[in-house]
């Protein structure tokens, strides 16, 4: 019943294809990362050799790690800020008279060219003398990533109408028992997406990080830029490649933890 | 509401006003002192007042030494903002279906859905637009494929041009768009689609009337996301477009490289901050108001 | 799936990914071009001295000015020469020691007394180079005898050139095309330079320097302006490739070691760099980087085809304009060029 009213013919189509559009060339770049020659442009023959070389590479690694650990710490700060924000925009939105003004300092980060957020960040992280290694990486990911994590907890927000919180305290639900029992649940789906773009912003990022890193602090993006400069091989393929059987690990193995739970 | 009421606006805000305030708006203040500074000889400002960096951005002193009107820059603005607007268009249309879909999927399928569209880009930006230009290079897979089944003759042009930079402008920030709309959707009271549907409202009725105007703030809020980033972008027309067509992007990262005029980079960001903030500022009056008609 | 899984699996991946290796000791940070890195070397050097290298990698001649400033704490770098005067200048750079400037007398004629610091006071040359011309002899019959023809293309031609969007570097084979010095600072001059640019324009297929070296190996464009290296490089995948020294000349550059004023391991960063310049280190080196070592007797020791490349033997009787730093009204005249040009 449900289901056949909603199907739109076509839009089942469009998101399949939006899916192939979103991985063809990840399927390219993982075929070229078997590829023997040096070059990606040119196909030569089967080798697993640039999987060898960037296991082999201890640089590469260190960069990889403190992408994922300034990815993670960005993601989860970020949604921290962002999801008692968003709350608050959405409870006073009949009083709150700067409301506006507060909605437009969260997305003026998005709209300065990044190259100047790097030239400005570093300026002052100079000025106060900030030097927490890694931690100046992530402070400055943090501030971009917010946007990113507010925008569709915010979208997700405008849809629930304010009377379902006030059902729930209505039956003497304590703050904490509303938060954690009614508000977090329904704005899950705003939470996961919003973090996942913080994170995707956060991982690949190179502009801005490329400007604030410490000395001994590179990321994965900065290595990437140099390599491309130096000829991509198949190495940079093979460590996408990595990369994505590791997410590819990530997502099936919290959906079976998932299963086991619910079964 | 009892939760908020113990818990005040200001105090949900306050995490959010400390990490902007302390590391982002201090910066901003930055950036506008540095426009109204002179370029350093190195790069870098030098401490001295000056306006010639709003000055450059509409006149410009020719070899010749005379100050003229110079519509160049204004060009670059307008083409940038012409192609981010081309870009989130593109992106609803592809989004928006996408988006729906996932929204409609079975609970447990919904956040794989996520993982989905968003996995593709762990992978560098850069390496993923290095893999279109294998795509569609005269010798790549799409003119390859159709060379090798007779379909044409001459390989097409299909990359260092417009259409190369829409498609990898659409690549770049397709997720942007379909993430807002999902978890505006997701929520969706699928009960009144049905309600409408009883009443024999068609499906794409039913769609223009009821569904798009509820996904409406996830839609605005995925055009921003997509929208704004976009007309910053230069990597697309960079290593797409060929690089014959300049970009605000490319403009400003310009003049803190080459030019090491940082007062005109501050300058040209200060503005585009100025008019995309004013027009935002527009179009949420705009919408107040035709709210208030309802 | 529920989100407390994925953290937790998150969580899980992360602690096992295997952590890097954090050596006890002493801590070298370098901070050189994205191209110039040597794994192996850097651990050869680990192994004699005990002193840990730290890698980190700029790619722009501006990001490492702005870092310096910025005071960031790196102990070796290496700018190109035409920074090399703005480096000094704002005073982030230290004097080098007697010694290191004694390596000086290995090195080959093209970078002794370089006219940015020719007293070796700051900075040692570590690598040169040139900006040619790579000709794809399949695509076409020229022979880029002329950086005039490269510019000046004949009418109804298919947009077939690529050019460098490093704007010091098309300037300077802009004006070489033109016979006038590098940095000219006329308004004639840079009338002319704009010309040329703007007639050629409807003849390039691309501005750029990302990826240009896979656009050569895949045999996309007839006429590239090209550094020596990249030329190399993609010659060791497509044999029609050429690269040429046009009868004009050829742009030459030099990039250099140098100690930042604030480096915190000045004695690591002296073993450092008198370590990579000696000659069987820098013959690796140059071998890693495919560039051409600014130590003469390096040159002996590399492999047969890159001795023999022509990409690294500048022809005798080539004229070579090193490139300089220019004065600001010129930076700024060529950055109102190249806008105009791709506006």
């Amino acid at each position: 019943m449900a289901a056949a009213s909603l199907k739109i013919p076509g839009f089942g189509g469009t998101a399949w294809a939006g899916l192939a559009f979103l991985y063809a060339p990840i399927v390219i770049l993982i075929v070229f990362s078997f590829n023997s020659s040096k070059l990606i442009t040119v196909w030569e023959g089967f080798s697993t050799d640039w999987y060898r070389a960037a296991l082999d590479n201890d640089d590469l690694q260190r960069a990889a790690i403190n992408s994922l650990i300034v990815g993670c710490g960005a993601t989860f700060f970020s949604t921290l800020i962002a999801l008692p924000t968003a709350l608050a925009m959405h409870s006073r939105r009949k009083k709150f008279r700067s409301q506006q003004a507060v909605h437009s300092l969260i997305m003026l980060p998005l709209l300065i060219p990044e190259v100047v957020i790097a030239i400005a960040s570093l300026s002052f992280f100079t000025a106060i003398g900030l030097s927490l290694d890694i931690g100046n990486i992530l402070i400055a990911h943090i501030v971009f990533c917010i946007p990113f994590a507010y925008s569709p907890l915010h979208a997700r927000l405008e849809t629930i109408p304010p009377s379902l919180f006030e059902a729930a305290s209505d039956l003497y639900a304590g703050p904490w028992l509303v938060f954690r029992h009614v508000t977090v649940p329904l704005l899950m789906p705003g939470i996961f997406s919003g973090a996942m773009l913080a994170f995707i912003t956060s991982f690949d990022d190179f502009i801005i990080t490329e400007m604030v890193a410490p000395p001994g602090a590179m990321t994965l993006p900065v290595y990437i830029y140099s390599m491309v400069r130096r000829g991509i091989t198949p190495e940079i393929n093979a460590i996408s490649a990595i990369l994505l059987a590791l997410s590819m690990i990530l997502v099936l193995s919290s959906y079976l933890i998932n299963q086991k739970k619910t079964s | 509401m009892r939760f908020l009421k113990l818990s005040p606006a200001y105090l949900l805000l306050l995490p959010f006003f400390i990490i902007m305030g302390v590391f982002f708006v201090m910066p901003l203040f930055l950036i506008v002192a540095y426009s109204f500074m002179a370029a350093g000889p190195y790069g870098g400002v030098v401490h001295q007042f000056s306006l010639d960096a709003y000055l450059q951005i509409l006149f410009e002193k020719d070899f010749d030494g005379n100050l003229h009107f110079s519509p160049a820059y204004l060009e670059v603005f307008l083409r940038s903002v012409k192609l981010a607007g081309v870009c989130t268009l593109l992106c609803v249309l592809a989004g928006f279906p996408t988006a729906y879909h996932m929204a409609t999927r079975p609970p447990e399928k919904r956040n794989l859905w996520i993982m989905l569209v968003t996995i593709p880009f762990w992978t560098n930006l850069l390496i993923r637009t290095y893999a279109w230009m294998l795509v569609l290079r005269n010798e790549g897979l799409v003119n390859n494929f159709l060379l090798y089944f007779g379909i044409i003759k001459e390989p097409l042009p299909l990359l260092y041009n417009g259409f190369a930079v829409g498609l990898g402008l659409l690549y770049s920030y397709l997720p942007f768009m379909i993430l807002p709309i999902y978890s505006s959707l997701e929520r969706m009271d699928w009960r009144l689609t049905e309600a409408a549907a009883d009443l024999y409202a068609g499906r794409w009725q039913t769609l223009f009337r009821v569904t798009i105007p509820l996904a409406m703030p996830g839609i605005i809020a995925g055009s921003v996301l997509v929208f704004i980033p976009a007309i910053g972008s230069f990597l697309a027309s960079d290593l797409l477009g060929g690089g014959k067509q300049m970009m605000l992007g490319n403009l400003i990262q310009l003049q803190f490289g080459f030019s090491r005029n940082w007062p005109f980079g501050a300058a040209a960001s200060v503005i585009l901050m100025a008019i995309v903030m004013l027009g935002m500022m527009l179009m949420a009056r705009k919408a107040k108001d035709v709210k208030g008609l309802v | 799936m529920k989100i407390k899984s994925f953290i937790i699996a998150a969580l899980a991946i992360i602690f096992l990914c295997p952590t890097a290796a954090h050596a006890a000791g002493k801590k070298l940070y370098i901070y050189i071009w994205d191209t110039y890195t040597a794994p192996k070397l850097f651990k050869k050097f680990e192994k004699e001295t005990g002193i840990k290298v730290v890698t980190d990698v700029y790619s722009s001649n501006d990001t490492l000015m702005a870092k310096l400033k910025a005071g960031g704490a790196y102990d070796v770098v290496a700018p190109s020469g035409n920074y090399v005067p703005f480096l000094v200048a704002e005073k982030l750079l230290q004097q080098l020691p007697d010694d290191l400037k004694a390596i000086a007398k290995d090195m080959t004629k093209s970078v002794q007394k370089p006219d940015y610091d020719p007293e070796y006071t700051y900075v040692l040359p570590l690598f040169y180079g040139t900006t040619g011309l790579a000709v794809n002899t399949k695509l076409t019959k020229e022979t880029g005898a002329s950086w005039q023809q490269f510019f000046e293309r004949p009418a109804g031609e298919k947009p077939s050139v690529g050019v460098l969007d490093d704007i010091g570097t098309a300037m300077d084979i802009a004006s070489l095309a033109v016979k006038k010095p590098f940095c000219d600072n006329t308004p004639e001059t840079f009338k002319t330079l704009q010309a040329l640019l703007l007639k050629q324009k409807p003849f390039v297929k691309v501005y750029g320097s990302t990826g240009y070296t896979e656009r050569l190996a895949a045999g996309e464009i007839p006429l590239q302006m090209a550094w020596n290296g990249d030329a190399y490089k993609a010659r060791q995948q497509n044999k029609d490739l050429k690269y040429v020294y046009p009868a004009e000349g050829v742009e030459v550059w030099v990039d250099n070691f140098a100690i930042p004023a604030n480096a915190k391991n000045a004695d690591a960063a002296k073993a450092f760099i008198s370590f990579m310049l000696k000659p069987e280190n820098a013959a690796e080196h140059s071998i890693a980087a495919g560039m051409m070592s600014s130590i003469k007797a390096a040159n002996e020791l590399l492999p047969e085809d890159m001795k023999q490349a022509p990409e690294f033997n500048i022809p005798e009787g080539t004229v070579t304009g090193v490139a300089q730093a220019c004065p600001a009204e010129v930076v700024d005249a060529y950055s109102k060029i190249w806008s105009e040009l791709t506006r």
